[in-house]
């Protein structure tokens, strides 16, 4: 199929298909699809399952299924209400995680939101990264502002940035029967930024200028420059200000 | 205690600079990875950098954080060659090469009308060692040769050039990264460079 405007082909999978990587305008699987080698296009849309075998490079991307790139992945807007799964590192402007994210590599990029669950092992940067969900990074967690509303357990190896919140979720009845069953907390080794303020978290080390400790945390160490405030329910081992 | 290495705590308190501000300026990639040494304290794991280089990096940011947008800034300070070129005039204009090197370069590379970063470096490392007295003209085109025929392979990826003498036979040796070398006493070693810090300087020129 040509497209009229930049002679790009569709590429359009109904039932199993096994395809070649290349350039194309649009992608969009329906079935089964495998595609052998990188892949270039406009856009790319699944509701089946993809699994492509090198890089996949693009505009912008929607999986409502299932898909798994085993190279890297570089999209300007990638949506992902199904599952995806990078092998290598992601690059993107937007990422919306509505399902499940698992990135072997590094993830960077200008916005996060994440409603389900997202997974890395290496760092995540962003500009901003906003998290309704779980999350567990593996490297360091570097953003301008990080947001965290916990749902689910979120765990990072390191936090840093300008502007760090983590709040828990709305007192309702539910919650607080399930409590003793979820494990609703952010667990971190060190959190580091110029405003924190913390709920819930488990953290060793929380450096920075104004540090507000929430209801229901556990640190080893707070080091600040300017002011912290501590809840009564927090316990805080050691506190130093520098 | 490292001498050569300054804690992440020391650092800021130095500098006066904020927690957040060093994130922004990894995240803009103005401050390499590799930059980044992690260590296990007693107060469990803090991160280090190099001394002289994270002190003058920093320096450098601060003073040109207003003429400059970060992204301007992570270009200057990016390995990777830039895509401009400039003609032979406007490189003997700008400063980068005086007219004994460019004659030089011509003798050994073939004279170009325009040059490319990567040549533009090349007769800038050149200009460097000769307007030092490090180098004779003669060397000059063991250097040249060394650097068009292995600095490609580098690909942007952090290196040095050792050049050293014995008993009056000079060698030129390109190493990556910050590899330590030990040599026996009847070498000495002229001058060591490290590429990043001459792309730093050129491509300031550049702009």
């Amino acid at each position: 199929m040509q497209n009229e405007n930049n002679n790009k082909t569709d590429l359009i999978f109904h039932g199993a298909v096994n395809a070649t990587g290349g350039v194309y305008n649009k992608v969009d699987v329906q079935g089964y699809g495998k595609i052998n080698g990188d892949v270039e296009c406009e856009s790319l849309h699944c509701a089946g399952h993809v699994s492509i075998t090198g890089d996949l490079i693009g505009s912008s991307a929607r999986v409502e299924g299932n898909a798994s790139i085993k190279g890297k992945v570089k999209m300007d807007t990638l949506s992902v209400y199904g599952q995806l799964d990078v092998a290598d590192d992601l690059n993107f402007t937007s990422l919306k995680v509505g399902g499940n994210v698992k990135v072997q590599g590094n993830m960077a990029g200008e916005d996060v939101k994440v409603l389900g669950s997202l997974k890395t092992a290496g760092d995540c940067e962003a500009e901003v990264f906003r998290a309704n969900g779980a999350f567990s990074i593996g490297g360091l967690l570097n953003a301008g502002r990080i947001e965290v509303l916990l749902h689910g357990g979120c765990e990072a190896k390191e936090m840093g940035g300008e502007h760090i919140e983590v709040r828990r979720t709305g007192n309702s009845t539910l919650g607080k029967l399930l409590k003793h069953f979820l494990n609703n907390t952010l667990s971190v080794e060190t959190i580091e930024g110029d405003e924190i303020y913390l709920e819930n978290t488990k953290a060793k080390v929380v450096r920075g200028n104004k540090i507000e400790i929430g209801p229901d945390c556990e640190i080893d160490l707070v080091e600040y420059s300017t002011e912290c405030k501590q809840d009564p329910s927090s316990q805080i081992k050691t506190k130093t200000q520098r | 205690m490292d001498t050569n290495v300054i804690s992440k705590k020391d650092l800021l308190e130095l500098t006066g600079i904020s927690y957040g501000q060093l994130y922004r300026w990894k995240r803009k990639n103005l401050i390499p990875e590799e930059w980044f040494i992690r260590r296990a304290t007693f107060t469990g794991q803090e991160t280090f950098f190099p001394r002289e280089q994270i002190l003058a990096r920093i320096d450098k940011i601060l003073n040109m954080k207003d003429d400059l947008s970060l992204d301007e800034l992570a270009d200057m300070f990016s390995p990777n060659m830039s895509e401009t070129s400039l003609s032979a005039d406007e490189l003997l204009a700008r400063n980068i090469v005086s007219v004994t090197s460019l004659e030089v370069f011509n003798v050994f590379l073939g004279s170009l009308r325009t040059f490319t970063f990567q040549q533009a470096l090349y007769a800038y490392v050149l200009e460097k060692l000769l307007a030092a007295g490090d180098l004779t003209v003669e060397e000059g085109g063991g250097l040249l040769q060394v650097l068009a025929s292995h600095y490609p392979k580098f690909d942007g990826k952090p290196c040095e050039l050792i050049f050293m003498r014995k008993m009056g036979i000079s060698t030129f040796v390109l190493v990556s990264g910050s590899t330590e070398m030990y040599f026996d006493n009847g070498v000495k070693v002229v001058t060591r460079l490290i590429f990043a810090n001459c792309i730093e300087e050129l491509k300031a020129k550049f702009m």
